[in-house]
């Protein structure tokens, strides 16, 4: 297959903002997530612009780092739809990871079909997610964990394997705390549809939790 | 998200309002969870999870 995953960390690599006209842009994470390090400018989706990762059992896209960087309109997704759920010691169980970002904005995300989490945000600080849409995961929709300070209003996760909306903290967070979250809606959740599993200080408000599972068997 | 080696803090100072919580245990699931079936997890490390739910529309006088 072709691999626009090299010219994509190449493009975000560059020091400049980024532009992603419409597209699919197919992405190899047969070895791994493309990883994008210290972007720290905008990266913005044209609507029909999308990212799919080839190898649906693995992270497709992983951003680390940066300063007010702002991701508007990513739209990611795999080439067929995942089935695996990364238990049983899966790592690294997410599509797509915001992870250590100083005052990100992160606006109109649309991840369907995603691997286990379908977006991870970890150890940001001042974090805004906003206008958010997850389509079936295997887990989570949007996790949450270890952020000072987060802010998201407008989610709708639709399909999720495990908790629609999940707020944590650990040890390895530093005390890393706060966040409101509203207008979240949550549609046949297979796990709880708003969870807490650490944080503090967190206000969730204006939401709708509308089905979510019965105890499994197995 | 809830198994002890995950090793997550104990929340506190949630605050949750304005919600509509409906069709709870309603989507079939292969996996057997705790704590689901409120719609609202707090969870503790492996502790108890929330329990029961109180709801209180402090909006509506009598």
């Amino acid at each position: 297959m072709d691999n626009d995953g090299p010219a994509l960390q190449c493009a975000l690599s560059s020091g400049y903002s980024v532009y992603v006209p419409a597209g699919t842009y197919l992405v190899d994470n047969s070895a791994g997530p493309l990883v994008i390090r210290n972007f720290s400018n905008t990266l913005q989706f044209a609507s029909l612009a999308e990212v799919t990762c080839n190898t649906p059992n693995k992270a497709c896209l992983i951003f680390s780092g940066g300063t007010n960087p702002a991701f508007l309109n990513l739209h990611v997704t795999y080439s067929s739809v995942p089935t695996n759920d990364c238990r049983n010691g899966g790592t690294l169980c997410v599509t797509v990871m915001f992870d250590g970002q100083n005052s990100p904005v992160i606006r109109g995300t649309f991840v369907e079909n995603a691997w286990a989490i379908a977006i991870s945000v970890n150890n940001t600080y001042n974090t805004q997610v906003l206008s958010t849409v997850i389509q079936h995961s295997t887990r989570d929709g949007l996790f949450l964990q270890d952020n000072q300070k987060i802010f998201v209003n407008d989610l709708v996760v639709t399909d999720a394997g495990d908790d629609c909306l999940g707020f944590h903290s650990t040890p390895a967070g530093n005390g890393r705390n706060g966040g409101t979250a509203s207008n979240i809606t949550c549609i046949s959740t297979r796990g709880a549809g708003i969870a807490f599993a650490g944080g503090t200080d967190l206000t969730v408000s204006d939401f709708v939790v509308n089905g979510t599972s019965v105890r499994g068997s197995t | 998200m809830s198994d002890r080696s995950q090793n997550y803090l104990v929340p506190g100072n949630i605050t949750v309002s304005h919600g509509v919580v409906r069709g709870v245990g309603s989507v079939s699931d292969k996996v057997s969870r705790r704590g689901t079936q409120h719609g609202i997890q707090f969870y503790s490390n492996g502790g108890a999870n929330l329990g029961g739910l109180l709801f209180n529309d402090s909006s509506s006088t009598p």
